[in-house]
């Protein structure tokens, strides 16, 4: 198989090349105004990155943070930390906050090629079209623009598993991979996981190797141990586990509510998690949620396109036919206990499909595909039509996505990242007046990105918003609920008083509903729709004298009129 | 041995047959005669399993014809060819969306066409394909991405799930007829009513054959084991 000459490459270098290029492509263009704002997780790892540029400490005053305070959770360290340096070079843009997880992204394309070379030495064809399949594939471009910490966590842990699988003990090689695979527990919560089962899976898996080379091996342990060492400060302290409580069917609580025909059982609840665990496990597998049906988060998916196109299905079955045939569990058993683990995380949590927690098997499906694609161009056999199709199929996908990424995510997807937030702030920048933006619980972060695009000063949020948070930073989960950046504050509408001050008030059609416009005299200055199913945000002038006027239970003697009705 | 290893995979597939769920939902929604028609269709799908027999194949087609055309006729999905006017307000929203961005490129007769016409029908055909690929549907009750619907059951238990994938990769590979003879009705399928109540009947027979086969393999694997020792 794979052995005849329509598979050899004669220039296997620049396809990687243009391939790269095209991944590049796909992953800037347009990236600072698509998504157009920056949604709650971007603005938070933004305006802490910000704020560490200028003053060393994150926006609560903290100076060094294990964990990123994050409204009522936290935010692994490293993307953070990293972000300083785009923010430097590039200043405040959305492009400096994305930055991190584009180059990771990119570093990802160039591992498939290297690990999938390693895998399949003479078949350079089968590495250069799994580094294609993840360079167009829906999910990886999705994460590219998009901060998150997770695509820097699947960099680094593909780092050491490329390492890994290419170690054979020389010491420079495992003591990068553990390396790297320490630093992933500084970057995503699933790697932390995923990385302690890899190191367990790579002892039992290279057990003679390692027994023969005890030195390298401890050396490695220890300097993983060391960079897991910060882990240990924080085991007791709120912070550590707060996410994995956030979202876990584990505890009582989740039982109690969810438990359902098994409460009455003996073992009952082990029969629940061990059945709440298999059918969050096997929903990563299914076609439907892979190749159709996209993460029912809005803010983590495009409309209408799953993680991968719909006709990848057929290549993917293809790959595990090949992998079947070819027996690769065989001599790769670390890639498939890697792809057996990496579903385990995001199976531990109560989100159904939540792509982001597996980018790692995300990318074990695109390399499935890659094989299956080289399989039936094999089967094929005939060159130049193979790859025309290739080239087809793949100009058809990149249509649907520029279709349901470029256009209808700009417009349906807007307010999930926070859009209407960074028009707004433009709009209100030079107002100088008195704003008052509406903070709902339905987006904890309007007074963040208020701040991150309103260029205010960390210090001042330091020390205005930010030092009461301080003292139980790790402990604490309260949310700021109010944020007062000078003359534009961010907070939930008190109608019993603003709208007795003339000032500018923001909110969308849920906030600010048509009868009370109509009953608080509110004049309509500016209406934002992004054609987002109706949704709309609008700017609005209180005016108080009629407001005073017209109300009938208002009178001289009240505080709030008696300026406007003298 | 070998023997051994059929005797059980009979007993198996009855085993399978009766104490899953969507048996009895079965029996107690269609007519005598359908039920006739799938449990005929198990066997037949079950006889193929390894063998080339031209005869049984086209008794396999006949029967699976016939139920088919039992049971199509009732439950076909009329939602595919149809737009109802929320689907309608959508089209027209993005439509617009579309147009602005593309121009001239999307606002012509074949880009109307294609959008309004065509993209709709692929999608519920998609829609009703992936459905039935969602193994979570058949053995987790579609838990945890339920539909929303009454009707998600778990068709079978969920301790059969590692025999099926087995089976389901092991047709794959080396069952060839008997997985296009799924794929095929797979495909037919999608003409189903997504939500049909007793879940996607043409697969029934497979389902059950692919866990029978996977228990096969295993259990052969398992005497493989016990003999080496």
């Amino acid at each position: 198989m794979f052995e005849k000459s329509l598979l050899i490459i004669k220039k296997p270098l620049v396809v990687l090349i243009v391939i790269l290029l095209l991944a590049l492509v796909l992953r800037v263009y347009r990236v600072n105004s698509l998504p157009l704002g920056l949604n709650v997780d971007e603005v938070s790892q933004g305006y802490n990155a910000y704020s560490l540029l200028l003053t060393g400490r994150d926006r609560y005053g903290k100076l060094f943070p294990i964990l990123f305070k994050s409204y009522e959770s936290f935010q692994p360290p490293l993307y953070t930390y990293l972000t300083v340096f785009p923010m430097f070079l590039f200043g405040k843009t959305n492009f400096s906050v994305r930055f991190v997880s584009i180059t990771s992204q990119l570093v990802v394309v160039y591992l498939t090629f290297l690990i999938v070379d390693k895998v399949f030495p003479k078949r350079k064809v089968l590495a250069l079209l799994s580094a294609l399949v993840v360079s167009v594939s829906p999910w990886s471009i999705f994460f590219s623009r998009y901060a998150t910490e997770a695509s820097l966590g699947l960099v680094l842990i593909l780092g050491s598993v490329y390492f890994l699988i290419t170690t054979e003990m020389k010491k420079p090689r495992i003591i990068a991979a553990f390396l790297l695979l320490a630093l992933s527990t500084h970057a995503y919560y699933s790697d932390k996981v995923i990385s302690l089962l890899l190191l367990f899976g790579y002892t039992v898996i290279y057990w003679k190797l390692i027994r023969d080379n005890k030195k390298t091996f401890i050396v490695g342990v220890f300097l993983f141990a060391v960079l897991l060492s910060p882990h240990l400060y924080m085991i007791n302290k709120g912070a550590f586990f707060r996410r994995f409580d956030q979202v876990t069917y584990l505890d009582s609580l989740s039982f109690d509510k969810f438990g359902g025909k098994y409460q009455r059982d003996l073992f009952g609840r082990f029969f629940y998690v061990a059945h709440e665990f298999a059918s969050q496990y096997v929903t990563y597998y299914s076609p439907k949620n892979l190749f159709f049906v996209p993460d029912s988060q809005q803010g983590r998916s495009v409309p209408n396109l799953s993680v991968f196109y719909s006709w990848m299905i057929a290549p993917f079955l293809a790959g595990i036919v090949f992998l079947i045939k070819e027996r690769i569990w065989k001599n790769q058993k670390l890639l498939m206990w890697t792809m057996f683990i990496s579903v385990i995380p995001a199976a531990l949590s109560r989100d159904a499909f939540y792509t982001i927690r597996t980018l790692l098997f995300l990318w074990f499906v695109s390399l499935l595909i890659g094989i299956g694609i080289g399989y039936f161009c094999e089967r094929f056999n005939r060159r130049r039509t193979g790859c025309v199709i290739l080239l087809i199929i793949t100009a058809l996908s990149l249509f649907d996505l520029h279709r349901k990424y470029f256009v209808m995510f700009k417009y349906e997807r807007a307010f999930a990242f926070g859009g209407f937030d960074k028009v707004i702030a433009s709009y209100i920048k030079n107002y100088g007046k008195e704003v008052l933006v509406d903070l709902s619980e339905r987006d904890l972060a309007t007074g963040l990105r208020m701040a991150y695009y309103l260029d205010f000063e960390p210090q001042k949020f330091q020390d205005e918003i930010g030092y009461k948070y301080l003292d139980n930073y790790y402990t604490g989960y309260d949310v700021e609920t109010q944020y007062d950046l000078g003359n534009v504050q961010a907070r939930p509408i008190i109608w019993e008083e603003d709208v007795y001050k003339k000032q500018l008030i923001v909110g969308d059609n849920i906030s600010i509903s048509e009868s009370q416009v109509l009953e608080h005299k509110l004049e309509l200055l500016y209406d934002f729709n992004f054609f987002d199913g109706g949704r709309s945000v609008r700017i609005f002038t209180t005016n108080p004298s009629s407001k005073c006027k017209a109300g009938p239970e208002i009178n001289k003697d009240d505080d709030r009129c008696s300026y406007y009705l003298e | 041995m070998k023997n051994y290893a059929k005797a059980f995979s009979h007993v198996f597939l009855v085993i399978v047959v009766l104490i899953s769920p969507w048996t009895y939902r079965l029996f107690a929604d269609v007519s005598i005669l359908t039920i006739a028609v799938i449990l005929s269709l198990v066997y037949l799908i079950f006889s193929l399993l390894g063998k080339e027999k031209k005869n049984l194949s086209y008794l396999a087609i006949l029967v699976n014809t016939s139920l088919l055309l039992l049971t199509l006729p009732g439950n076909f999905d009329l939602n595919i060819f149809t737009t109802s006017r929320v689907e309608q307000d959508v089209l027209t929203r993005r439509f617009d969306n579309y147009a602005k961005d593309y121009g001239k490129l999307y606002m012509n007769r074949y880009g109307i066409l294609y959008h309004y016409k065509l993209e709709p029908v692929i999608s519920k055909f998609e829609a009703n394909l992936f459905e039935n690929m969602d193994i979570n549907g058949y053995f987790f009750a579609s838990h945890p991405r339920e539909r929303g619907t009454n009707n998600e059951f778990e068709k079978f238990t969920a301790f059969f799930l590692p025999f099926f994938v087995v089976g389901f990769f092991a047709s794959l590979v080396y069952q060839k007829k008997v997985f296009i003879f799924f794929v095929v009705n797979l495909l037919l399928s999608t003409l189903y009513y997504s939500s049909y109540v007793l879940g996607s009947i043409l697969l029934y027979a497979y389902f059950v054959v692919f866990i029978t086969y996977g228990f096969k393999i295993c259990l052969k694997k398992v005497c493989l084991l016990s003999k080496n020792r």
